[in-house]
């Protein structure tokens, strides 16, 4: 089910309704929510409700045996195999084929015929980010950082349908407590959650939409039909469109939840506005660059054992979680790119902290540093979108041999306005959208439906016929 | 009893305390209602229209018997002169089918390029292709449904792009049964008067395993029947006759091999019904897609092997193509383009 559809809006109020009248009652209040999160999830297809279920026995079977176990030697033991057993689906469903493929072609090269079975599988929607977050259970437990959760609360923990199917990665300590309590019904901030929702629908529906098939869909098309300037705006457009269509999507899923009476943590952190790629990383898909560093970077040592390991530990870290988000040569290269850029970042670091260079930075510099920062991102971004590595290396090459080429008039003025704003509105302070929401949230009840009708008005009409899927529901 | 969770408390800021008021869940309840309930009886009649295109069945009837009252209030308020203005503001027609979008706005032929005019009568002998210049371009444009829609954007990298203009019209769940949908005859007529193609891609069929509807919603023909066999094959003529008499050349591409085997009797019926017109046909060719990528058994595979090498060409729900799947259906199409309409290879890219 789709957050922009009519599908869901129906489902929601139901749901709302519901998960009020149980409110103070938390068994069926939970066995009710599971039960909608699970249809939520059937809506796509049925069959895979199935695994949605096992992953979450999994892991709650594993995380009651590490907790049984004392000695730390097979709480470990445990721990890896409840790990090894929650990622087998994520595994078969998402690499398998991939590593199948590749391994054959490169045997059959080699004159050697394998007979490995060839299989191309239906990628579950959100198996990912329940995946993760399941791994996320049992290795806190193993950490006696959390305590084991009775089963209801770890099925409700990874079903729940905001975070379900594209994250946020919640934490087990950010959730789970959550399930515990009652929520308080009579002080809902529905402005803060509209602004949230509408907001988010707004990015997705419109701007993302909008700069796709204006600029950026021809631009990867084919990108030798198009100038260089064409291609450097489409790139720069795709930037806009993976931001507006991922972070509306977290924005919809944050503003639902708190209707529910639940806290998500936020996912994005006006990523363009970094001034380097690990700020980046800092304030692009957060909930997964805090995964990645806690469950993969620190276990595999960080930065405790010197510098070599440490640069090379930030490549592992980065590669897998470019597979993470594809099983494809391009993701590979991507989060290849990301850890070099990132090694880079750590030698200078380490390199200034040294000759003590650098010390204040002037305004001049830092701008350079977030112009020179979002380029390298876009240069990343290149290989995310584009289909494979040969389209990702012609657009390039047209962005530098393009200068001369006529173009295909994509560049217009909106499309220029429309980058801007996205990008300013990564510099504008906080405080105005709290102010709007104040002010929505002093509106009676009837006008702020009919203004929220609005909205949903304004982004019909302006949006193209038809959703898209977002973006990260394919990783 | 379970504990009580603390408030969400908005941070105070530099413009002053925030002052946000709160509301009971049941408030917000009617918060959700209003605000759903303004917006359907705005797009009542867009609704009641997108579900009256839905395949029948029980989600098409129940959306019907909550939209028509629906939408019957809002036309006595005039709601719908509220969103039928804002779309034509932004140059939609309020009245169009509900179909998907195609990828591209279709582009009207430019007046300085001579164009040689439609024949006056229609086409029955195969003629060669014309010779593209960089001045007046090769007007190539792809119909169809997401097969064509996936397939356009392949084709344009097997075109040489100084010889050629390519406009991928493809739009997503259309097909020529359901002509209350998307009307493909209307469409392409629009198609050869405004862009005078000189050739024409076809790729459609995948959604017309139902049955035949008129524009206006009524079912004249039932899927199964004699008649449906004898109707499609009409609307396949009559369809691929609109481009031909429009001056353009053909090429049909067929459905490919599905993984869901029950749907093979029906689309390998299609294919028939395409072979057949297009045998039959001047300035028209076939491109077979079915055996083309079949398994060494006939069987459905997602692999294509040539070569000795292996690879994935199509996508996990088994109908669509990857886009090394869509490549090799392009470079098909591009190939049959030059051996059957003698077009120069030079319009070629490689």
């Amino acid at each position: 089910m789709l957050f922009p559809t009519v599908d869901f809006a129906i489902f929601f109020c139901l749901v709302f309704l519901g998960h009020w009248l149980l409110n103070p009652r938390p068994v069926p209040w939970k066995l009710f929510m599971i039960a909608a999160s699970y249809v939520f999830y059937a809506w796509w297809n049925v069959h895979f409700v199935w695994l949605l279920a096992g992953v979450s026995a999994i892991a709650q079977v594993s995380a009651i045996v590490v907790a049984r176990h004392d000695d730390e030697r097979r709480r470990r033991w445990a721990m890896g195999i409840g790990v090894a057993a929650t990622l087998a689906p994520l595994a078969y469903f998402k690499y398998y084929g991939f590593f199948s493929l590749n391994l054959t072609r490169a045997m059959e090269s080699a004159g050697i015929h394998a007979g490995l079975p060839l299989v191309n599988l239906i990628l579950p929607v959100g198996l990912s980010f329940f995946s993760f977050m399941a791994v996320s259970y049992v290795v806190d437990v193993y950490r006696r950082q959390f305590e084991v959760a009775g089963w209801l609360d770890v099925f409700l923990y990874l079903s729940l349908f905001p975070h379900l199917v594209a994250g946020p990665i919640v934490r087990p300590d950010e959730l789970i407590p959550q399930l515990g309590v009652r929520r308080d019904p009579r002080h809902l901030d529905v402005a803060g959650a509209g602004y949230l929702i509408f907001g988010g629908l707004f990015k997705k529906v419109v701007i993302s939409s909008y700069l796709a098939t204006a600029i950026v869909d021809p631009v990867f098309a084919d990108p030798t039909r198009v100038s260089a300037i064409e291609a450097i705006v489409g790139v720069w457009a795709y930037a806009i469109v993976i931001y507006s269509d991922f972070s509306g999507y977290t924005d919809i899923a944050i503003g639902v939840a708190k209707l529910l009476g639940f806290q998500f943590p936020v996912n994005f952190d006006r990523p363009y506005s970094a001034r380097s790629l690990r700020d980046f990383w800092r304030r692009w898909h957060i909930t997964l660059s805090r995964w990645l560093r806690d469950y993969l970077y620190f276990p595999l040592g960080g930065s405790r054992k010197g510098p070599r390991r440490t640069y090379v530990n930030i490549m592992i870290t980065m590669v897998l979680g470019g597979l993470w988000h594809g099983a494809a040569w391009p993701m590979v290269i991507w989060g290849a790119y990301h850890g070099a850029g990132q090694c880079v970042g750590a030698w200078r670091r380490s390199h200034t902290k040294t000759t003590g260079a650098g010390s204040v930075p002037t305004p001049g510099r830092i701008w350079l540093e977030r112009a020179a920062t979002f380029n390298l991102v876009c240069l990343g971004w290149v290989f995310f979108r584009a289909d494979t590595v040969g389209t990702a290396f012609a657009l390039l090459r047209q962005v530098v041999t393009g200068w001369g080429t006529a173009g295909s008039g994509l560049v217009s003025p909106l499309v220029l306005f429309v980058i801007a704003l996205m990008l300013a509105l990564q510099f504008a302070p906080h405080e105005p959208a709290e102010i709007l929401q104040d002010r929505i949230s002093a509106l009676r009840p009837w006008v702020m439906g009919v203004g929220f009708a609005t909205a949903l008005f304004v982004i019909a009409t302006l949006g193209p016929q038809g959703v898209a899927p977002f973006i990260y529901f394919q990783f | 009893m379970m504990p009580e969770m603390p408030r969400d408390r908005p941070p105070n800021g530099r413009f002053g305390a925030h002052r946000r008021h709160t509301m009971p869940a049941g408030r917000v309840l009617g918060v959700m209602l209003v605000c759903l309930l303004v917006w359907t009886l705005l797009y009542a009649p867009t609704l009641k229209r997108a579900s009256e295109a839905q395949p029948f069945g029980t989600r098409r009837m129940v959306s019907l018997w909550v939209l028509r009252p629906l939408a019957g209030i809002s036309d006595v308020f005039q709601l719908t002169k509220v969103t039928d203005a804002a779309a034509r503001a932004l140059g939609r027609d309020p009245g169009g089918a509900p179909g998907g979008q195609a990828p591209d706005d279709l582009p009207t032929i430019d007046p300085n390029v001579s164009v040689s005019p439609a024949p006056d009568e229609p086409v029955t002998r195969s003629t060669p292709m014309r010779r593209p210049t960089s001045d007046n371009e090769l007007r190539i444009v792809v119909v169809g449904d997401s097969l064509a829609a996936g397939l356009g954007v392949y084709l344009e990298r097997e075109f040489r792009p100084s010889l050629s203009r390519i406009s991928k019209q493809g739009r997503i769940s259309t097909g020529l049964s359901r002509l209350d949908y998307f009307d493909w005859f209307s469409a392409m007529g629009q198609i050869e008067r405004d862009f005078r193609p000189d050739l024409v891609i076809v790729m459609i069929g995948d959604n017309d395993n139902q049955g035949l509807t008129s524009p206006g919603g009524q079912v004249v023909t039932p899927i199964g029947s004699f008649e449906w066999t004898q109707g499609y094959r009409d609307r396949v003529d009559t369809f691929t006759r609109t481009a031909i008499d429009g001056g353009s050349h053909v090429v049909w591409v067929g459905l490919p091999i599905v993984s869901e085997k029950d749907r093979w009797p029906v689309m390998q019926r299609q294919n028939d019904i395409f072979r057949q017109v297009i045998r039959t046909t001047p300035n028209a060719v076939y491109v077979d897609t079915w055996d083309r990528f079949a398994a060494a058994d006939g069987d459905y595979t997602p692999f294509y092997r040539h070569e000795g090498q292996v690879e994935l060409i199509r996508a996990t729900d088994g109908l669509h193509f990857n886009p090394r799947g869509y490549q090799l259906v392009a470079q098909a199409v591009a190939q049959a383009v030059v051996d059957e309409f003698e077009l120069t290879p030079r319009a070629l890219n490689g």
